[in-house]
């Protein structure tokens, strides 16, 4: 497909992103505004987790560590002065000071900034533990995240001068809204996108295909999985920052197994290497989740939806372990090809 | 003092029992199929939960502790034939996630059930009363349950390495973890040698699960995750699949987890004027006796300081080849 | 007894062996030679049922067993000592030798075990030893050993000379030829050409995963494209 017909898809999509978004935001409806937030910030959270564990088939257990540390980062920055007194009087002096709350106009641009502040500190975070984890194999890897989950958890509890402990962290300004959500899930679609046209990105999708193939041709395997981890870990504390200014009490316990195996789900039904695939999967399975918990609340059968989601989550890995789109991405020629030949599809999809 | 030491002691090698049979039914597992299966834990709950259940049903103790174990051994084959046998041969981290989607619907399940009863999440555990009380062995009082788990422990271990280690199908069993493909070749029914070590596992978990409710009084459908992590630890420890070291492994970590509480008490049973006071304030800053609360954090470090440096664990066992 | 028509067997996308075709007759001993990465193996893999093959047959006095199970085709008759020894290394020499047997009646176990370390005399002296702690020799007796306590109709050697000192390998083929004395039907696959068709009746020659070459041992020892293909010419 040609760069032009690309473009004209992408921004297709774009725009019709936007119509759908005013749309909610016309209805005037505080439900599905909410719906449509969270399940922005699911996209950005199953998108970067593909980038490593779909690409690279290193799986990782630990990316919502990397999402609560976001979650807590973003928060004591923006918090105002006020109510840092109130809720954290043992802040150290340096940190007491900032409050990155600062309106320039209608934009929080405080709050940007916080989030990439965040980002990047989490970016350093996994750049530290990516290089001790990466040296593992894969049952192992997987193994090691999951634990990086539970640390993270641990010293978010303990810490509690800078985060309340287990006690609930409220009084965040609630900046996050339709259109920062999305924006920055436009933006992780599109970064993670381009890694995956790229050669480098090519490779690692081979190395994951035909394990064969990869091993004989001698592939360098270390640094593209570190960078494609430190990526991931960024946006995975983006969607943390736009999680803490939305709901805006939370504590560590959220942050934990149940939303793991959430966005784990989402990934695979999605497709392992599918960015489009990760899009659709977050709105599949936020949908039924939503569903469930609705039904769950009025039936009082709690444990249901959990049961439902996991034998869900089985029926896929076991009868379509590839997901909704497998490797295949969304596009305009694909699109037309299957227009013109109708009923009879056979396509490859493949782009 | 020394009795103090003695006593930790007994609690190591109580502990210690349990942790070695969840930590063996794990390696069976992983050795034979290569699934780290984290549902393990939650086998255990289930067996607890069965136990209870039946309990509420006026099932008298004896039919129910035949209802736990047999219970749990169904489950686990169930859990066998329909969520792993499927994705045999696939990637390995498949079954890994598997494993924690059975977990989840074995939770949420007993979540279920305890609703639909009409009981709370948090459950007493109607513990036997023969289970209660402490016998003295010398200078010591020790707690029948902790008697119990370890007379237990190593009678079902010892028939496990007797199983293992003399019959046919121990043998075969032993042929799959080392080489599969060789093993196959043997004519070995893989699968047979599956079902059979999931029974086993589950059997072993049943028991443990109901030694462990016992000395906590309460359940909940989230109680198997930290055995489930103390039995990987302690697997890995021994080395991976090696049968053995899960054992020594499991005594091990009992042993290693008593040491800070040990110490953290060391400061308050020092007898008057054995240290300064600076020293003795020292001693209560460095060791907080709320490490407890970071217990999970050094658990996890450690596991993975020994994964990679020892990921054939401390006795160096030998890893299981990669074969096409 | 054995019959392979047209099979090709994949690694991924990588084709290792190409619509290859063979027979063995009851009572023959047949070799197949080639370089490394002739698919030799693989075609011992598969019929063994630990590959499947893509497309062709295998078919086993009378029987197809083209799709059927390793335990089965065991069970059958047929027994592979595979490639690279492949012994239970932490398991004694005993022990190896009754998994071999599995399949057979446990009464007969120790007459079996008998019968191998009177073929075997080296065997009986380390019975209580684990096997990996066993020269690379006797680690080959013990696999071949351990191969035919299943009393196999037909058994398959792959590279029974693999990383063995020639004294060694002088030992293994006599064995071999023993065997072929008894009336053993059985398969070879080898790197060495000289022993492969001293000991067998007849040979195939494997090139990329294709059979290019097949006679009497006799005339294929005097073929120069036999060399060629040795050394990969």
């Amino acid at each position: 497909m040609s760069v032009d017909r690309r473009l004209m898809g992408g921004l297709l999509m774009i725009g019709g992103l936007v119509v759908a978004l005013g749309l909610v935001q016309g209805s005037g409806s505080a439900v599905w505004e909410s719906r449509a937030i969270l399940l922005g910030i699911f996209v950005i959270l199953t998108v970067s987790l593909n980038l490593i564990s779909g690409f690279t088939g290193l799986f990782s257990l630990g990316h919502i560590g990397f999402m609560a540390l976001g979650v807590y980062i973003s928060a004591v920055l923006t918090l105002s002065l006020e109510k840092k007194a109130a809720f954290l009087p043992n802040l150290p002096g340096w940190l007491a000071g900032i409050h990155l709350d600062q309106m320039v106009g209608p934009l929080p641009l405080g709050w940007v900034a916080a989030t990439i502040l965040a980002g990047l500190l989490v970016s350093l975070v996994a750049l530290a533990v990516g290089s001790v984890i990466m040296r593992l194999s894969g049952n192992f890897v997987a193994v090691a995240t999951l634990g990086f989950l539970v640390i993270v958890r641990v010293i978010l509890i303990n810490a509690d001068g800078l985060t309340r402990g287990s006690k609930t962290f409220s009084g965040v300004t609630p900046f996050t809204d339709l259109w920062w959500t999305w924006g920055w899930a436009v933006v992780a679609i599109y970064v993670v996108w381009r890694i995956k046209r790229s050669p480098w990105g090519r490779q690692m999708l081979a190395q994951r295909a035909d394990k064969w193939a990869a091993q004989s041709v001698g592939i360098p395997i270390l640094r593209p999985r570190l960078l494609a981890f430190v990526i991931s870990a960024f946006f995975g504390a983006v969607a943390g920052s736009l999680y803490a200014h939305f709901i805006p009490a939370f504590s560590p316990s959220v942050f934990y197994f149940d939303i793991t195996f959430e966005v784990i789900t989402m990934l695979v039904v999605g497709g392992l290497g599918s960015v489009t695939g990760s899009v659709l999967g977050a709105a599949v399975i936020y949908a039924l989740s939503e569903a469930l918990r609705e039904v769950e609340d009025k039936s009082q059968l709690y444990g249901m939806s959990g049961i439902v989601l996991g034998v869900f989550f089985l029926a896929i890995i076991i009868f379509r372990p590839d997901g909704i789109m497998g490797q295949r991405e969304l596009s305009l020629d694909g699109l037309r090809a299957r227009f013109r030949r109708g009923a009879s599809i056979g396509t490859d999809g493949t782009s | 003092m020394g009795d103090y030491f003695l006593q930790q002691g007994t609690n190591a090698l109580s502990a210690g029992s349990l942790y070695a049979m969840m930590a063996v039914g794990l390696a069976l597992i992983f050795s034979i199929l290569r699934l780290i299966n984290f549902a393990h834990g939650d086998v255990m709950m289930i067996a607890v939960y069965l136990f209870v259940f039946a309990g509420f049903a006026g099932i008298p103790v004896p039919a129910a502790l035949v209802i736990m174990v047999g219970g749990t051994i169904l489950i686990g084959l169930a859990m066998e034939r329909i969520a792993y046998r499927p994705l045999r041969g696939g990637p390995e981290v498949a079954l890994l996630l598997t494993s924690f989607a059975v977990g989840q619907i074995l939770q949420n399940s007993a979540l279920l059930v305890s609703r639909l009863a009409g009981k709370p999440v948090q459950i007493a555990f109607p513990a036997p009363e023969v289970l209660s009380g402490a016998v003295s062995l010398g200078p010591l009082l020790v707690p029948r349950l902790n008697v119990a788990s370890f007379v237990i422990g190593t009678v079902l271990l010892a028939l496990l390495t007797v199983f293992v280690t003399r019959t046919r199908l121990g043998l075969s069993m032993q042929a799959v973890a080392e080489d599969l493909p060789a093993a196959r070749l043997m004519g070995i029914r893989v699968n047979r040698v599956v079902v059979v070590a999931f029974a086993i596992a589950s059997g072993l978990a049943a028991v443990a699960g109901f030694l462990y409710a016992s000395q906590a009084g309460q359940i909940n459908p989230y109680l198997g995750f930290t055995p489930v992590l103390k039995a990987f630890i302690a697997a890995v420890i021994g080395g991976f699949g090696s049968l053995s070291g899960a054992v020594l492994g499991a005594y091990l970590l009992a042993f290693l987890e008593v040491i800070p509480t040990t110490f953290a008490g060391i400061a308050d049973i020092l007898p008057a004027g054995t240290v300064s006071p600076e020293v003795h304030d020292i001693l209560e800053q460095v060791l907080p006796s709320s490490l407890a609360s970071y217990r999970d954090l050094f658990v996890f470090v450690f596991l993975i300081l020994m994964l990679l440096l020892r990921p054939n664990g401390i006795l160096r066992g030998r890893a299981r080849e990669e074969t096409p | 007894m054995l019959v392979i028509e047209g099979v090709s067997v994949y690694y991924g996308s990588i084709r290792a062996v190409d619509g290859a075709s063979l027979h063995v007759d009851a009572g023959e001993t047949v070799a197949i030679i080639g370089s490394n990465g002739a698919g030799k193996s693989t075609l011992l893999k598969t019929i063994s049922g630990l590959m499947q093959a893509r497309a062709g047959t295998i078919r086993y006095a009378g029987t197809d067993i083209t799709r059927a199970s390793t335990d089965r085709i065991v069970a059958m008759g047929i027994s592979q000592c595979p490639e690279g020894r492949r012994v239970f290394g932490r398991m004694s020499v005993r022990e190896n030798l009754v998994v071999g047997g599995i399949g057979r009646p446990a009464a007969d176990a120790d007459l079996d075990i008998e019968r191998m370390t009177a073929l075997f005399p080296r065997l009986k002296e380390r019975l209580t030893q684990a096997a990996g702690t066993l020269s690379g020799g006797e680690q080959q007796m013990l696999a071949i050993a351990r191969a035919l306590m299943s009393k196999p109709r037909l058994l398959i050697l792959d590279e029974p000379s693999l990383g063995l000192a020639p004294l060694m390998v002088q030992q293994v083929f006599r064995i071999i030829d023993d065997l072929r004395t008894q009336g053993l039907t059985m398969l070879v696959v080898e790197q060495n050409v000289h022993h492969a068709l001293d000991s067998a009746d007849r040979a195939y020659v494997m090139e990329t995963g294709r059979v290019i070459l097949e006679g009497p041992a006799e005339t294929l020892r005097h073929d120069p494209r036999v060399e060629q293909s040795y050394l990969g010419l």
